[in-house]
């Protein structure tokens, strides 16, 4: 065999997604893995190679599946802290890691608790992340503080494909969150109670960030903090966006191409101090005694950077590749890099799931399965030593190869995460990564190491670096700036994307046959097959949504708030609110509606309705208009004093959406078979731009009844009691199958002369995991049990999606596996 | 003292088995092409290319070790060692510096894969030579590189080869006591008699007493014309060693 870590790598991945997904009782796995040791004790003993390996490949994938199960479905441990949630608290606790700091809060992940329960202190194990908001003082780690916070279980947006939030945290050892809004709620008891080295590492970060950010302008201190100390949250979210949009977002983070610069840099350095010596050079090979060298300056650089996870991968990655070097095995590269991700997985087998672990390795792997062929087409073969204009256009050509193949190792992995295409990322890191890799970067090294013995150098290295950022920056807003420099696509499904690999594994396959003069029709076909496979999907996919003879209606979770997808029969798309968050700095929006949208290959929506001006109705509805292509916006004329609002009204007349402003008075709208029929408000919202209409602003909700042949659905936003009344009174057909609770289920709609008229079999319920409003309120949820209808709740349900041919009905929830039923709290706060 | 033999026995065994753990996880490979090297494992080409290698054969000269063209007859000195006696008494190659090795040598010695050199001269030091046998030497002295060279290259390509050879056959190597005092101008490109004056004097001997009575073993990459070899041939002699023979990797 030739790369023997492939397999055993495949073995420990199926074994992590087996136990991902499937429930195998341990004590079978253990018995197998004991099974498994012994024939590996006797193997090695014997030395049986052969049967050792296998012996190797079948305990990875018992190892795999136990070692995921034991971390993700063990009951958390009889103090765990996720038994405090739901209630105020006291804390107290140490800062366990630097805090990240963002202009709208301060996040600090504390362990080591104490919980103080009515004068009792109760030791906990588990980790909390605090957000701290409005905060003018500092923290760092090692303080030990006292908070005063309600605790919350994490809880994912639980829709199609929707990013698993739980695991992440749980993947960083946190199972509750808090947030402080008010500073007195926080204090600091003592200082310094980390650990010794840790503490120091802490400080000298601390002096080095204050460094950073006294001798460098504004954005580009904070582009340098990312890139020399790997804390990305300082970076303004619209340098962000143009980085994404560039397809450069990895340079911000520190990954393996980051340590590969610095260990390439301190190798050449070692390499070139040994060449001035003839002595050392006669007595030590000058690439072992230079790779050994390098461990130093790249695990350092680990700590000081903070010890991320995806720094500590990147940092095992070149690791692996220098043991290799060391060990004489550097032979095949494929292999060792098979071999760093077989020890990360061992060690953390979520690391699998992990964005940046799966974006770093595709790279890294592209580059060694692509670059090779790329570059040989690019260069030709010469006799004898190459002359030095040669060597240097070989090396763009090299860096060229290796450019193209990581983009197109990465690209269907960020279609599937990020929804996003750049068309300008092969120019943007031909400039950015010598920029910010090959000078910057080298600068920021020299800082790190002069910073505290030369305030000249320092100055001068950070001056130096924070110059050519602002040329990178300069450029990457050149490039971001063309309309076409980054589209949205939908999510590509997993069939896809492997078929894509296939293509891109055969077109090398047949380059080399073709290059090595012995062409291979197999090749050819397979290339055909999968060249049709892509022209049928595409296709199928521009057909599909075209002409379904169903009416589907999404209630998708967005926590507290409501956004509805409706899919017409024949095709079309209506989005009824698009959810929204009160607190800033998260865009439902753009996190939670589009890539649900996306994930179902919709970047067309006909209609676009807010019922009314509120956040959690209006908030999504900003970046939908601004990335999806919208037919039309549908409002009751109100307008609101909301800066959100300000963002919605901008956003229409940007992209020239037609604006229609309907009532009661609209005639009923016909799509094929489906009729829309408005009942509120009794007549357009005009003209009534008062200063904060927020709160009164619900009975003036767009009240839509759509019908289907014999199936209706009732949306109701959020109007009250009075609005229901009015509605029993006007005498219309209000009998729906499905309703959309009224204000989330608040005890003041749902009323029951309401809901005799409605008489729904359905009732969803759109509300936020344990919201602070208590909705939906135990009354309302009274009244429907009253009237025999079934009730779906976006918390506890996730997305609940409804079908319907007309007559029958078909109703399915994104139900989560592990969520206890909470009991139902009554409150009488309004939201 | 058996007590010390099992303790080397156990240590070997547990070497041996972690050795070949290691190369169950990361398999040797084929050095001129990246394939599945031949079964033996002592060879560090697979066997296609191993076949391509085309290693020295008789008849060759006695001397110098030219490989006569045609199969058959006897060994013979050739025309150059008649006309003029090189300084050393044998010169032996591995093989002709084509194709396979020739690539290897590049590899090796232009993109700076010292790994490949260690283990050609692992194959270096398993091979036998014809009328050359390398235990008999007392000293082994590669052929030096002059400290400019040695700086840009960062490696001498014939010490890399020659402490391999010294490792095999626990023999001493010595590559302080050759120098080279002259930068000259790379073989590569001159002919035959343009490189005899081109190396002329290019040598010395450091400490005469160290070579006297010594039976030398002179390494090298590549055998052209010889005259390098020759050259240091000649002070080694000079120096009063005992006797002097040349070993190559490859010579055309």
């Amino acid at each position: 065999m030739q790369k023997p870590i492939i397999p055993l790598l495949i073995a420990i991945i199926a074994g992590i997604i087996i136990g991902n997904y499937t429930g195998i009782s341990n004590t079978f796995i253990l018995s197998f893995s004991l099974a498994a040791l012994i024939l590996l004790f006797f193997s090695f003993i014997r030395m049986n190679y052969r049967l050792l390996f296998f012996g190797l490949l079948f305990l990875l994938f018992l190892f795999g599946i136990l070692n995921t199960r034991v971390s993700l479905y063990q009951k958390p441990a009889k103090n765990d802290i996720s038994l405090y949630t739901g209630h105020e608290v006291v804390i107290h606790g140490l800062v366990c890691k630097s805090p990240e700091t963002s202009p709208s809060k301060t996040s600090l992940i504390i362990e080591k608790m104490k919980i103080i329960q009515k004068k009792e202190v109760i030791p906990v194990v588990g980790r909390v992340s605090l957000s701290v908001k409005n905060n003018l003082r500092t923290f760092e780690y090692g303080d030990y503080i006292k908070a005063k916070t309600r605790l919350r279980r994490p809880h994912n947006f639980n829709n199609p494909g929707g990013f698993d939030y739980k695991r992440y945290l749980h993947s960083r050892g946190i199972s509750a969150l808090g947030s402080i809004r008010q500073p007195s709620n926080i204090v600091v008891l003592r200082k310094n109670r980390g650990s010794y080295l840790k503490t120091k590492i802490e400080r000298y970060r601390s002096h080095l960030r204050r460094g950073i950010l006294d001798m460098s302008p504004s954005p580009e201190g904070s582009i340098l903090q990312a890139l020399i100390l790997g804390e990305k949250k300082g970076v303004p979210e619209d340098i962000r966006e143009k980085f994404n949009r560039t397809g450069i977002s990895h340079m911000l983070a520190i990954s393996g191409l980051h340590i590969g610069i610095i260990a390439t840099l301190f190798f050449f350095l070692a390499a070139g101090l040994m060449k001035s010596s003839e002595y050392l050079l006669l007595r030590f090979n000058i690439k072992k005694a230079s790779a050994l060298f390098v461990v130093i300056p790249i695990v350092g650089y680990a700590f000081i950077s903070g010890l991320g996870i995806s720094t500590i991968r990147a940092t095992i990655m070149i690791l692996s590749f220098l043991a290799a070097l060391l060990l004489g095995r550097e032979r095949d590269l494929l292999n060792t890099l098979a071999f760093a991700a077989l020890i990360i997985l061992i060690f953390s087998p979520s690391s699998l799931f992990d964005i940046s672990f799966q974006l770093s390795f595709i790279a890294v792997t592209a580059i060694l399965v692509i670059t090779p062929t790329l570059n040989a087409l690019f260069s030709r073969k010469s006799e004898g030593p190459p002359s030095p204009c040669k060597k240097i256009l070989s090396s763009f050509f090299l860096f060229l190869a290796v450019s193209i193949s990581a983009i197109a190792g990465t690209a269907p992995l960020i279609a599937f995460y990020f929804n996003r295409i750049s068309t300008v990322t092969l120019i943007s890191n031909v400039f950015i990564i010598p920029l910010l890799g090959f000078l910057v970067l080298p600068a920021g090294i020299v800082f790190i190491i002069s910073a505290p013995l030369s305030t000249i150098v320092s100055t001068f290295m950070i001056k130096f670096a924070s110059f050519f950022v602002g040329i990178s920056l300069s450029i990457i807003d050149v490039l971001a700036s063309f309309s076409i420099a980054s589209f949205s696509v939908t999510t590509p499904t997993i069939m896809e994307i492997i078929v894509y690999y296939l293509f891109v594994i055969t077109t090398i396959k047949l380059v080399e046959s073709v290059r090595t003069g012995k062409k291979s029709v197999l090749l050819q076909i397979v290339l055909a097959v999968i060249v049709i496979f892509f022209l049928a999907d595409i296709s199928y996919v521009n057909l599909k949504g075209r002409n379904p003879n169903h009416l589907t209606a999404t209630f998708i979770d967005v926590g507290q708030g409501n956004a509805s997808l409706i899919e017409f029969p024949g095709g079309r798309k209506m989005l009824v609110d698009g959810g929204g968050f009160y607190t800033k700095g998260f865009d439902v929006g753009k996190y939670v509606v589009a890539p649900f949208l996306w994930r179902q290959r919709i970047k067309k929506l006909d209609i676009v309705v807010l019922t009314h001006p509120d956040q959690d109705h209006l908030g999504g509805l900003v970046y939908i208009l601004n990335n999806f292509d919208v037919g039309e916006v549908w409002s009751n004329g109100e307008k609101s004093a909301l800066e959100t609002y300000r963002y919605f009204a901008q956003a229409i007349r940007e992209h020239n959406v037609p604006h229609r402003i309907i009532s009661r008075k609209t005639p009923d709208m016909l799509l094929g078979d489906t009729v829309i029929k408005i009942l509120n408000p009794p007549e357009p919202i005009v003209d009534k731009e008062t200063g904060v209409p927020t709160f009164s602003s619900n009975d003036n909700g767009l009240v839509m009844k759509i019908t289907f042949r014999n199936a209706s659905i009732l949306l109701p936003a959020d109007i009250s009691e009075e609005v229901e009344k009015r509605l029993v009174m006007s005498g219309d057909n209000l009998k729906s199958n499905v309703i959309l609770a009224p204000h989330h289920g608040s005890y003041r709609s749902s009323s029951p002369s309401f809901l005799e008229r409605v008489r729904p079999d359905i009732v969803v319920v759109s509300c936020g995991f344990e919201n602070v409003a208590g909705f939906p309120h135990n009354d309302a949820i009274e009244r429907y049990e009253q009237s025999n209808a079934r009730i779906f709740r976006t918390d506890l349900d996730g997305a609940v999606i409804m079908k319907t041919d007309g007559e029958d009905i078909e109703i399915t929830s994104q139900r989560p596996s592990d969520i206890p039923n909470k009991g139902q709290s009554y409150s009488d706060v309004d939201s | 003292m058996l007590r010390k033999l099992k303790t080397s026995k156990i240590t070997c065994n547990i070497k041996d088995m972690v050795s070949g753990l290691a190369d169950i996880l990361f398999p040797p490979r084929c050095i001129a092409c990246g394939g599945s090297p031949e079964e033996s494992g002592k060879i560090p080409f697979c066997s296609e290319c191993l076949r391509k290698v085309s290693f020295i054969r008789p008849p060759l000269c006695t001397c110098c070790g030219l490989q006569f063209t045609g199969t058959g007859g006897a060994n013979h000195l050739c025309g150059n060692c008649i006309a003029k006696k090189p300084f050393f008494s044998t010169a032996r190659s591995l093989g002709i510096y084509d194709t396979i090795l020739l690539d290897t040598i590049h590899l090796f010695k232009y993109s700076g894969r010292i790994l490949i050199g260690e283990l050609m001269g692992r194959v270096m030091a398993e091979h036998r030579y014809d009328s050359l046998s390398i235990p008999e030497f007392t000293l082994i002295i590669p052929v030096p590189l002059h400290p400019k060279k040695l700086k840009e290259r960062g490696f001498n390509q014939s010490l890399v080869l020659g402490r391999e050879l010294s490792n095999k056959f626990s023999i001493p190597l010595d590559f302080g006591v050759l120098k080279r005092r002259i930068d000259t101008k790379p073989q590569v490109n001159l002919g035959k008699s343009e490189r005899i004056k081109n190396v002329k004097g290019a040598f010395m001997v450091k400490e005469k007493g160290r070579i006297e009575g010594e039976k030398v073993l002179l390494v090298d990459d590549v055998y052209t014309t010889g005259s390098t070899v020759n050259e240091c041939a000649r002070v080694l002699r000079e120096a009063k060693a005992s006797d002097v023979a040349v070993l190559t990797l490859a010579r055309a």
